[in-house]
């Protein structure tokens, strides 16, 4: 496992400490695509989902989808950003097969979004990664590398969808920092319902920009780019292996071998290569798109926008610890995700044992959901019912063990608990006079295994609960069965 | 439009005013070489079909049965869309532009694609990749450009619409060049989806007739917002027809004396000034007016329109549609041969300019520069606007000149547009009507400018002179309205 | 300023425009007379002059996220100069490392 994974700094030991910013692109969840009314949607043949506009084809022109530009306002809300009341798009030039119009529709100098904080947990501790910009534009198609050809095929489904750009400051300092300022972003796209933030679709895609100076250094060294990662790990693990990299050079008086430049991260050789000998200088000639007008906004209607945000996750954690008393652990569970969040609100809001509830949602829901392959909103068991059976729990009045059969049943059916406890033959009798009389036939039917417990056999005890279960098919109080029988027969305290 | 109220009235079929048109081309193309494509095919079948909706008693549209041809910068379902280029030789497009769409829905049957400069650059039709087209009154001379192969055809057929595109005067300088009345809307009253894009800020689409009136029915049908469109405004479209036949009474024309620069050629002065005398007989009130900047209209035209054109043709590229080189190894060579190959020699320049005013290090001297010296543009015409209605000047400084005469020298071409392109930057109307004949008997164009958005004034304008004048209802010597024998 | 070879065809490579020896010559003889012809532009005072970047003085043109019919099946390819359906075909894109290089 790799220092990152284990949660080490690879650079607690050394001299230096890195220097990194990362470009996070989000694919934002839209129906249609940023600039034409295609879909935005994937598994579907090569180029079927194309027009004249993402096709680029001559006399075709953009549009602005207004639910992308929401989408981005409302992240930078999220994020505490400034959003100028003008922002215009600009087109960025390069030559590229996935690129049909030859240009990008991005924005250069009037983003949506300026500034901005992004407040994230490493190992329980709060660190903070300012912003430099969020912006709007759109993804280009793909080009498919075939093994063995001399050709490349180009697919244009993917061109035009929305894109956004999370630029952050040089704030972050190690690998496990910059995973977990990612997972911070990634949990507040889904609480926004703007992404739906799929690594595996790409819809998450970073690129970090990192540099290497002596420990306590204040100027900025040679950076070097990593790009087009698109998974938490491979972004630490690229960062373990260019920052070692580059520190090895340090070390060896060969800093003069850092050029600025783009590489690439191979996880399966575990390295990071220059992408390019000769690169060839960018210059994207970006200018103002003479094609669409700009957007101003009114305060008005950003402060409409702000009003639709729910509560982010790191506020919602605070607010679990202190108005509900759960542990840092837990909140931070249960926050995760907004849907497991917001369900266990509801569950606390009808029986107020947070920590059971916690428990039970953490545990049981998110086994019973994993197994069935589906989200909270498809498992069919209310909240409150699910409250119910929690309650049931506490009670005594079904066992932790019956209980899970009875949420399966209650899923099945979307009957409530109490019903399905009886029915199932499952209530856990902890009615103390019944169960007494029970134990004390027990005691007299199995002497040889009574005086064993007397002389301190603890095994031989469990021998007679299990007759206390047989006798009352299974459904007496183990715990309190337990506890009468050590009452009864006199046995010393177990140790 | 006499031919839509002959088909109207049931004097003539959409099929007989198709035919008619078709033959018109048969007998002056051949000549001026201004048409690209001509699809006798199809227009006869969709004729046909509005016959038979007109038989059966429905509303076949207020253009029902009108033949069209549109310069070949527009997409259409018709044929192919070069743009004049051999980089879009074979490209058919699978949409029709929104203008093209509009006339269509009216009713209007597409039968030709006209000639143009390369993607529009240039004022002589002589950058088109496929040929040259001659000027109906001296076939000797250029017909003005780029819109050239619409401008010819205006006046020498007759009873067909003509769509043509202005990035710089590419309607009003051909239109002056041929003695036809073309109009450049206000940038954004017509959608230019479809329009096969040079300098995105600048270009309009708009109609090359040979009168004012059926300038302003053509505009009637095509103008509106467009929700492909972002640059087209959602205002309402104003009845362009009646609008034009008010009264110009008590209108303020302004003439400004930078529009008459040295260099300008005296019949054409003389010609303007008579025109401007007609006005004020006619009840306008004509005034002097100054618009300081329009020296540096040229070059700032030149930037910018360089500039967008360098991005707006970066899609042409070889690699999803259009020509691809095939000698080229690799993507870089495939790229580089595909576009040296397949642009012409001005449209290379203009895109190297581009790139270069957009480049890193160059970017604020000359683009922003441009940009600058455009507002400056604006603020002239904001403030005329203030004493003036519309602005009355001459379209071009030289009337037609000689085919060859000017294109080995592409500053000496890019000075005829010196008093259309401020329409351009400033997003303003503007129009050219015929307003004389120079003693080699070639026309002269008057220009009017509006503000931004009364269209309806500079139609107002024309009309009113071509209901005092009949330089508009001259024809050239090779005209295929008359049966096919050649006046003049 | 000067108008050198090197500016010519560096400018050359950035528009993806190959040209032919003549023709650069010809183009550096362009450049010099355009940008003779705007260095005018520079004896205007433009302090304080913002540049207009807009040809039009509306904003917030916008639409609603609804999908519309994409092109029919077939119809992107239908004027690729080279495809593999249902894929466009592009000459194989290989970096100086000779690796598939990305986008930039
Ligand atoms: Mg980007
Ligand atoms: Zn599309």
């Amino acid at each position: 496992m790799s220092a990152a994974a284990a949660g080490r700094d690879p650079l607690e030991s050394t001299r230096f400490e890195a220097v990194i910013g990362l470009e996070v692109h989000v694919q934002l969840l839209t129906r249609t695509k940023m600039f034409c009314r295609c879909e935005a949607r994937f598994g579907t043949e090569a180029n079927a989902l194309t027009c004249p506009v993402c096709l680029g084809l001559p006399g075709s022109l953009p549009c602005i989808n207004r639910r992308a530009v929401e989408s981005t306002v409302r992240v930078g809300l999220a994020f505490g950003s400034e959003i100028p009341l003008l922002t215009k798009f600009d087109r960025k030039s390069y030559f590229y097969p996935d690129l049909p119009k030859g240009y990008q529709i991005s924005q250069k100098d009037d983003p949506i979004c300026k500034g901005g904080r992004v407040e994230f947990f490493v190992d329980g501790e709060i660190r903070v990664a300012r912003l430099v910009r969020i912006h709007l534009e759109e993804d280009a198609g793909k080009n498919i590398h075939v093994e063995g050809r001399p050709e490349s095929w180009v697919d244009l489904n993917r061109a035009g969808t929305p894109l956004m750009e999370v630029v952050s400051e040089p704030d972050l300092r190690t690998p496990r920092e910059a995973g977990d300022y990612m997972r911070m972003l990634r949990q507040v796209m889904l609480y926004l319902g703007v992404s739906d933030c799929n690594m595996e679709e790409g819809s998450l895609r970073c690129d970090c920009n990192v540099s290497t100076r002596l420990r306590g250094a204040s100027h900025l060294e040679t950076r070097t780019e990593i790009k087009n990662l698109n998974s938490f790990l491979n972004v630490e693990k690229a960062l373990e292996h260019e920052i070692a990299r580059q520190i090895r050079l340090r070390e060896t008086g060969r800093e003069a071998e850092i050029v600025q430049e783009t590489r690439l991260y191979d996880p399966d050789r575990g390295e990071t290569r220059s992408m390019r000998g000769k690169e060839e200088a960018h210059d994207y000639r970006y200018f103002p798109e003479p094609d669409l007008a700009p957007l101003v906004f009114s305060p008005e209607w950003i402060d409409g926008l702000r009003a639709t945000l729910p509560e982010l996750p790191l506020v919602r954690l605070g607010r679990f610890q202190e108005d509900l008393g759960l542990s840092a652990y837990h909140a931070d569970q249960l926050v995760r995700d907004k849907e497991i969040a917001d369900y266990f609100e509801r569950c606390v809001e009808s029986y107020r044992q947070p920590q059971s509830v916690g428990n039970w949602v953490l545990n049981a829901l998110r086994e019973e959901l994993r197994s069935r392959g589906v989200g909270i909103e498809d498992i069919g068991v209310a909240p409150e019912r699910f409250a119910e059976l929690v309650r049931a729990v506490d009670d005594g009045a079904v066992s932790t063990q019956k209980a899970r059969d009875v949420l399966r049943a209650m899923a099945d059916s979307g009957r409530p608990a109490a019903e399905l406890i009886r029915e199932m033959g499952v209530e856990q009798i902890s009615d103390d006079s019944f169960l007494r009389g029970v134990v004390q036939d027990v005691i007299a039917a199995h002497p040889g295994p009574v005086e064993d417990v007397r002389r301190g056999k603890r095994n031989s005890i469990n021998f007679l609960v299990g007759q206390v279960m047989r006798r009352t098919k299974g459904q007496a109080n183990p715990a309190m069965a337990m506890s009468l029988i050590d009452e009864l027969i006199g046995s010393p305290p177990a140790e | 439009m006499e031919i839509r109220d002959r088909i109207r009235r049931g004097e003539m079929s959409a099929l007989e005013a198709v035919d008619e048109a078709l033959r018109q081309l048969d007998v002056v193309n051949p000549r001026l070489q201004a048409a690209l494509q001509i699809f006798p095919d199809g227009a006869r079948t969709a004729a046909a079909a509005i016959d038979r909706r007109l038989a059966a008693g429905e509303d076949a549209g207020p253009l029902a049965g009108v033949p069209f041809t549109v310069k070949d910068n527009f997409c259409t379902l018709e044929g192919h869309t070069t743009a004049g280029s051999r980089i879009l030789e074979s490209f058919a497009s699978p949409y029709d532009a929104t203008a093209v769409r509009k006339l269509k829905e009216a009713g209007a049957v597409c039968v030709a694609k006209t000639n143009l400069d390369e993607f529009g650059m240039g004022s002589s039709t002589e950058n088109s990749a496929f040929h040259v087209t001659r000027n109906p009154w001296k076939t000797t001379h250029v017909p003005g450009g780029s819109s050239g192969g619409a401008a010819a055809l205006a006046v020498s057929t007759g009873g067909m619409i003509h769509l043509g595109s202005d990035t710089g005067g590419s309607i009003r300088q051909p239109s002056a060049c041929c003695g036809a009345s073309g109009l450049k809307p206000t940038y954004g009253r017509v959608s230019r989806y479809g329009l096969v894009a040079f300098a995105s800020s600048l270009d309009q689409i708009g109609p090359i007739q040979s009168s004012a009136l059926d300038c302003a029915l053509v505009l009637e049908t095509i103008a509106g917002a467009d929700p492909m469109d972002s640059t087209s405004r959602d205002l309402p479209v104003p009845r362009y027809a009646d609008e034009a036949q008010q009264d110009i009474r008590g209108l303020r024309l302004g003439v400004p004396a930078e529009y008459f620069p040295e260099g300008i050629e005296a019949e054409v002065e003389e010609k303007v000034r008579a025109a401007i005398e007609v006005f004020r007989e006619m009840g306008a009130e004509v005034r002097d007016v100054s618009l300081p900047h329009t020296r540096y209209a040229n070059p700032a035209y030149v930037l910018v329109s360089a500039a967008e054109a360098s991005s707006n043709l970066a899609r042409y590229d070889g690699v999803h549609y259009g020509r691809r080189s095939v000698s080229a190894s690799g993507l870089v060579d495939m790229y580089c041969r595909s576009r040296g190959e397949g642009f012409g020699a001005e449209v290379k320049r203009r895109i190297l300019i581009g790139t270069f005013v957009l480049s890193s290090g160059y970017y604020d001297a000359y683009y922003l520069t441009a940009l600058r010296v455009r507002n400056l543009i604006r603020q002239d015409f904001e403030k005329v606007y203030r004493e003036v209605d519309a602005v009355v000047c001459p379209t071009s400084p030289v009337p037609a000149f000689p085919l060859g005469d000017r294109i080995d020298d592409p500053l000496k071409l890019y000075a005829v547009d010196v008093l259309t392109v401020p329409a351009n930057l400033a997003s303003l109307p503007g129009m050219s009507i015929p307003c004389g004949f120079t003693s080699e008997a070639l026309p002269v164009g008057l220009q009017i400018y509006g503000r931004p958005m009364q269209d309806e004034i500079v139609l107002r304008l024309a009309c009113a002179y071509q209901a005092r004048t009949d330089h508009h209802l001259r024809a050239p010597p090779v005209c295929g309205w008359r049966g096919g024998e050649e006046g003049g | 300023m000067d108008v050198t070879d090197e500016l010519v065809a560096k400018i050359a490579r950035l528009s993806r425009l190959a040209l032919g020896e003549e023709e650069s010559a010809e183009m550096k003889e362009h450049f010099r007379k355009v940008l003779g012809f705007v260095s005018e532009l520079e004896s205007l005072d433009l302090e304080g002059v913002a540049p207009s970047l807009f040809a039009l003085d509306a904003s917030n043109v916008q639409r609603e996220d609804e999908p519309a019919p994409s092109l029919p099946a077939g119809a992107a390819l239908a004027n690729a100069p080279a495809a593999h359906p249902p894929f466009f075909l592009v000459p194989r894109i290989v970096g100086d490392a000779g690796e598939p290089e990305m986008s930039p």
